[in-house]
């Protein structure tokens, strides 16, 4: 992820000097505009030549750069242990969000992560990757919860969306409106997508769904998952998320690109 | 190897043959896998049937096949051929109390010799206190004919020392009986020798003997009154009884009648082996070896079962 940051999608706000724009006009050395003085104003940003020339008091403006706080979550429910082995689904939404994180540190954005019940809040030190990748080696643990007050301009979920949490829903439209960026980052297994042979598919989170995959329910089981998937996808969309749908055997990085590529 | 009951054999082949059937036409239970989208299955049956080349889990088809036919095998009492005779010869001596012990002591006896036929022949004393009210039912158990021997009550007339016994650490309740005198209560027991029974306890073993000494005869007692049974009037009177001359001991019961002997002598030869009842042979350690080993087979396979 060298050299790949991840751009702001609305501007941003903040006092903080960093690489998105910002909402405020500040004493940045790129020039934006001139507005006559207001009574108040901070004199040492009058433009004294303008003054002398025209007898009139402006003020010179320049676009304000900020950073933009960037909070991962990845989902630690028990579904995300699917499948046993490397290739699972908490593996490979670990591996994005460390990623992203990467992404967002190099444009000097903090970022923090909420993973398998542990929360790091955003920082902007050198060593924040190292701590989420110690955290994401931890299994699943199914705590996922984002605190209210940790929501920064930017979130990242990362998961498979099985838990269908209405709560988590309605708190990120209401983030969107209040003006923050949420990735609604969908991880799907490649073996939920083509199951292998005659299975009884028992569902990790829910012991009584027991039901039998075979070439008779195959077809039925594909229409389902598919419609699901698009209804997900619409809802996130349709509430101004940004929503991006991963198979575990997709390459992190083409993925990370994906995502992280300016509007 | 003989059968003395094939058809239980018959029929663990016939359930082997339909056990090995299902597993050819076994409905085969997918194997359980996790998978988070199981919502999305369409919630059919569980199980999908279908038709085999080869018998579903083979290990566990071996184990049920083989628990049946080693219970099969039990049930129908295999034995192996030995040297068999044609007839061979059970007496019964003058140590049971009565006819009808005399002919369970057979039956019980007809259950180990190796023979076609069994000659049986009971030489006691042909009194009526030996004969009690099911003696004609035990009768009718043995199907041939029965030499009965009239093993007289000797009369020598001689003295009879009797030594009784002190005292006994432990009693139980039991019966002693002489001819026709019983008398039943806490009674300590103590071994005997050798000798002629002149008392037995209710069981049908000597609970005393009479040991021939010259023209005398010495009287060993194994049973000791204990509690007030003593004071009874019929352990006064079986005392009593026993302190008579040599041979006398006995002399009151009256000689079984014409009718009654008829009746134990039977008709016919020899019994038949096939025609004893089974009810008395022991258990014979294979059989139970089989079973315990049908059983071992039969949990073996419960713990190999396939979880549902």
């Amino acid at each position: 992820m060298q050299g790949l940051t991840w751009p702001a999608r609305r501007t941003a706000c903040g006092a903080t000097a960093g690489l998105h724009r910002s909402r405020l006009r500040g004493p940045a050395p790129e020039f934006s505009e001139y507005r006559l003085y207001r009574q108040g104003d901070d004199l040492r940003r009058l433009d004294w030549k303008l003054l002398a020339r025209t007898e009139k008091a402006f003020l010179r403006l320049a676009d304000d750069r900020a950073v933009l706080g960037t909070m991962l979550v990845v989902d630690g429910s028990a579904s995300m242990a699917f499948p046993e082995g490397d290739r699972s689904k908490w593996q490979h939404a670990g591996t994005l969000a460390l990623g992203l994180a990467a992404c967002a540190r190099n444009g000097g954005d903090p970022v923090g992560l909420v993973a398998s019940g542990r929360i790091l809040p955003l920082r902007t030190r050198r060593g924040v990757l190292s701590e989420m990748a110690r955290a994401l080696e931890a299994a699943p643990s199914g705590i996922w919860r984002l605190p209210d007050v940790l929501w920064p301009r930017r979130v990242a979920l990362v998961s498979d969306f099985l838990d269908d949490d209405a709560v988590l829903a309605r708190r990120a439209a209401e983030h969107i409106v209040a003006g923050g960026e949420v990735f609604a980052i969908h991880v799907v297994a490649r073996e939920e997508l083509d199951p292998d042979g005659t299975i009884l598919a028992v569902d990790p989170e829910h012991d009584d769904v027991r039901r039998a995959l075979g070439p008779e329910t195959r077809d039925a089981y594909r229409r389902t998952f598919d419609a699901w998937r698009a209804s997900v996808a619409a809802r996130w969309r349709g509430m101004g998320a940004v929503y991006h749908e991963t198979v575990t055997a997709d390459d992190p990085g083409t993925v990370i690109r994906r995502i992280v590529r300016r509007p | 190897m003989t059968f003395q009951a094939i058809g239980y054999l018959w029929a663990a082949l016939l359930a082997s043959g339909v056990i090995v059937a299902l597993h050819f036409l076994a409905r085969r239970r997918p194997r359980a896998v996790p998978l988070p989208t199981a919502r999305f299955v369409p919630d059919r049956a569980v199980r999908a049937p279908a038709r085999h080349r080869r018998p579903s889990d083979r290990v566990l088809l071996t184990l049920r096949v083989s628990a049946l036919l080693l219970l099969g095998l039990a049930f129908a009492r295999p034995s192996w051929p030995g040297a068999r005779q044609p007839v061979a010869q059970i007496t019964i001596g003058d140590s049971v109390a009565t006819f009808s012990a005399a002919f369970a002591a057979a039956l019980r006896a007809s259950a180990s010799p190796r023979a076609d036929s069994i000659a049986l022949s009971i030489a006691m004393p042909l009194t009526r206190d030996r004969w009690d009210a099911a003696t004609s039912l035990w009768r009718a158990q043995w199907p041939g004919r029965v030499r009965v021997v009239h093993a007289e009550v000797r009369r020598r007339g001689g003295t009879a020392a009797v030594i009784w016994p002190n005292e006994s650490e432990s009693g139980e309740l039991r019966g002693v009986v002489i001819g026709d005198i019983a008398t039943v209560g806490v009674f300590g027991r103590l071994e005997l020798p050798a000798g002629t029974p002149v008392a037995f306890w209710h069981d049908g073993t000597p609970a005393a003997v009479e040991v021939a000494v010259n023209d005398a005869c010495v009287r060993h007692i194994g049973f000791v009154p204990m509690g007030d049974v003593a004071l009874r009037p019929s352990y006064r009177r079986l005392a009593e009884r026993l302190q008579r001359p040599c041979g006398e001991v006995l002399a009151d019961s009256m000689s079984l009648d014409s009718v009654q002997i008829a009746l134990l002598e039977g008709t016919g030869g020899p019994a038949a082996v096939a025609d004893l009842p089974p009810a008395f042979p022991p258990s014979r350690p294979p059989v139970i070896l089989i079973l315990l080993g049908a059983l071992a087979l039969g949990v073996e396979q419960l713990m190999r079962r396939r979880p549902a």
